[in-house]
């Protein structure tokens, strides 16, 4: 409704358009709740997928935990105690519900609280997936800036070469790579194992920056193309011409017009790297033997500890579907164009 | 007081040439016209006396601007001159400005590129020039996108921002072409009022006769990269000498009420503009012109003063022009 009063609005001539500057905040905060309702929905609709499939998967837990040679009473009393034998809706309303007090549960395992658990396998993942996404963005602006004002030149050439190469490698090879060369090698860094923060805080941060750079580069390389194509994107912009002629040189007006009007495109693929860098932490945890969500997952999928499991991949789904919501209220305050109404 | 010099001036790309040596001159406060086809190298050549011609475009022979040499100027003396002295209003409104920033702020950016004042200063400068340009409400409308004005609107703020540092010269590249015919009008009559009240030169870059001929004194005529006639703006409608200007003034005098074509025909000139490396040697009309003789192989000088052409077999003063050849004839 409101693309269709600015539009109007604008054609009549040099007459003041109807959206007024309240308008539009008051539009922003209708778009603002909007988006947070469908956020809702997805991830409801989130939870009830994945309680669906893991619940859908044969064998009762309380098999897998009583082992092979337990009897069928018993079993059958485990599965009662676990209320594995209610209805299915009702475990999910019990599930959920728990969830939204921050009752995780008790994993079917251990019988300890998942939170607790949880907790100190986030302390770990958490600080990799920043300091993986942390250092793409150091590799990723520089490079690709770089490769797009020598774009027509060889360095420029070979730059995003390097990229490509970057893109190329998994993760994982680069992990066992920097192992094999700066841990055992060069001796400088941890290979595996990971210091919790509450011993110390260096050696925290000595053993995640080999994992994180295994992470981070191939998402800074990916990120890198995105950055580039941005940057030349603008450069050939005419506006950047019009600043141009005002008399701007050539770098400062770069900067002027560049910083924003790039940051759109590479906001995007920032938002979907996110995910990426999620699902390397898996792969990159289970290398460096980190103790971080990615582990806790694969032990929690091999015991059948089916709660935990449920709890991290709605986790995961949590932090994923709230950065794509960031991204999009990000990009209605970078980007104008995009009428916070319609 | 001759404001702008050049001679000479050849911009090649890839070995191809695009200018071939180009001569004409703006007095300060003239109104100047330069019309041909698309790609005859009119952009080219505002761009390069803007300093700002595409990467990979060598730039030969002089341009001198306010007694300075403006070719081989690095990047950073000659931003000193664009926007300060010399100024350009570009054909695309839609995407001369930047789309994420407020109008009044690249209306600022401008004044401030080139004037050491305070951000209140420039702030009322640039509201002083969008009321010049024709927007009532300055304070308001200043804090509008790119996005949320009218095409005619756009182009009155680019016009704006070529005003701000009271430039000597401004270039218009087809300053009209994107707006609507109602518009356009009103953009050009905006240009030539700003333009007398400031005494700035003009340099009217077109492909519309009519444009041309409404604004400026004097109209250079550009085809294949080189100038063919040069006059006053009566001189070039009244008698051309050249035969691509003729043919040129046919294709839009045969739409007038005295048109002998049949309705629904139009008229053009025969053949269409070679691409960048398939102008024939000697005069670069030759292929498409009716009065080619074997002399024409050689390229004709661009003689005498005032009213200037380029060919070896004018066109006598008066004489009607049989050029215009309708479509499907």
């Amino acid at each position: 409704m409101e693309a269709v009063d600015a539009s109007t609005s604008a054609a009549s001539p040099l007459l003041p358009a109807e959206d007024s500057p309240d308008r539009r905040d008051l539009a922003f905060l209708r778009f603002v709740a909007r988006r947070l309702g469908t956020t809702v929905l997805t991830l409801f609709g989130a939870s009830v997928l994945v309680f669906a499939v893991l619940n859908i998967l044969p064998g009762s837990p309380a098999q897998v935990i009583l082992g092979t040679q337990a009897t069928p009473a018993s079993v059958r009393e485990l599965t009662i105690k676990l209320g594995l034998n209610q209805p299915l809706p009702l475990q999910y309303v019990h599930w959920i519900g728990g969830l939204l007090s921050l009752h995780l549960g008790n994993s079917y395992i251990s019988g300890q609280p998942i939170a607790p658990e949880l907790g100190a396998a986030l302390a770990v993942t958490g600080p990799l997936v920043a300091l993986g996404l942390l250092f793409g963005l150091a590799i990723a602006v520089p490079t690709g800036i770089l490769s797009a004002l020598r774009h027509r030149r060889a360095s420029g050439t070979w730059l995003a070469a390097a990229t490509q190469v970057g893109i190329a490698i998994p993760n994982f090879v680069l992990g066992i790579l920097l192992i094999i060369v700066v841990a055992v090698d060069w001796r400088l860094l941890p290979a595996s194992g990971f210091i919790p923060w509450s011993q110390s805080v260096g050696g925290a941060l000595r053993s995640l920056v080999l994992p994180a750079i295994s992470l981070g580069l191939v998402e800074g390389a990916i990120l890198s193309r995105y950055v580039r194509t941005a940057i030349l994107g603008v450069m050939r912009a005419d506006y950047l011409r019009t600043a141009r002629a005002k008399g701007l040189p050539a770098g400062r007006a770069l900067v002027r017009h560049g910083v924003r009007n790039a940051s759109v495109p590479v906001l995007t693929v920032l938002g979907l790297e996110l995910s990426g860098l999620i699902i390397g932490a898996v792969v990159i945890e289970a290398v460096f033997t980190l103790p971080g969500v990615g582990s806790l997952l694969l032990s929690s999928v091999a015991n059948r500890d089916l709660i935990t499991v449920q709890d991290i991949v709605m986790l995961v789904a949590t932090v994923v579907v709230v950065t794509n919501l960031l991204v999009d209220l990000l990009y209605r305050i970078v980007d104008p164009r995009l009428e916070v109404g319609g | 007081m001759t404001l702008l010099r050049v001679r000479g001036l050849r911009v090649e790309t890839a070995g191809l040439p695009v200018l071939r040596g180009v001569d004409f001159e703006v007095a300060a406060g003239e109104r100047v016209g330069l019309i041909g086809e698309s790609g005859s190298g009119k952009t080219v050549a505002a761009l390069t006396l803007m300093g700002l011609q595409p990467e990979g475009f060598a730039v030969r022979g002089s341009v001198e601007f306010e007694g300075r040499q403006l070719v081989g100027l690095s990047d950073r003396e000659f931003s000193a001159i664009r926007g300060a002295r010399m100024a350009m209003v570009f054909q695309e409104p839609m995407t001369a400005l930047d789309p994420l920033m407020r109008v009044g702020q690249q209306i600022t950016d401008a004044v401030r590129a080139h004037r050491r004042v305070s951000r209140s200063e420039a702030r009322s400068r640039m509201l002083e020039l969008m009321s010049r340009v024709g927007f009532p409400l300055p304070e308001e409308q200043a804090r509008r996108f790119p996005h949320q004005l009218s095409g005619g609107q756009r182009q009155r703020v680019v016009i704006a921002i070529a005003l701000a540092c009271d430039p000597a010269l401004i270039l218009a590249d087809e300053p009209t072409t994107a707006l609507d015919v109602t518009v356009q009008a009103q953009v050009l009559a905006l240009l030539q009022r700003l333009v007398a009240e400031e005494g700035s030169a003009l340099l009217l870059i077109s492909h519309d006769l009519a444009v041309v001929s409404s604004v400026c004194q004097r109209v250079l005529v550009m085809y294949g990269g080189t100038l063919v006639e040069a006059g006053s703006t009566e001189e070039i409608l009244e008698a051309p000498r050249h035969p691509y200007t003729a043919a040129l003034l046919s294709t839009s005098a045969g739409i007038g009420a005295e048109s002998r074509l049949a309705a629904g025909r139009l008229p053009t000139i025969p053949g269409s503009v070679p691409s960048l490396g398939g102008f024939p040697e000697g005069c670069v009309f030759r292929g498409r012109c009716p009065r080619e003789q074997a002399r024409c192989q050689e390229a004709p000088p661009l003689v005498a003063d005032g009213h200037r052409f380029a060919c070896w077999f004018p066109l006598q003063p008066g004489a009607p022009s049989k050029l215009g050849t309708p479509i499907g004839r």
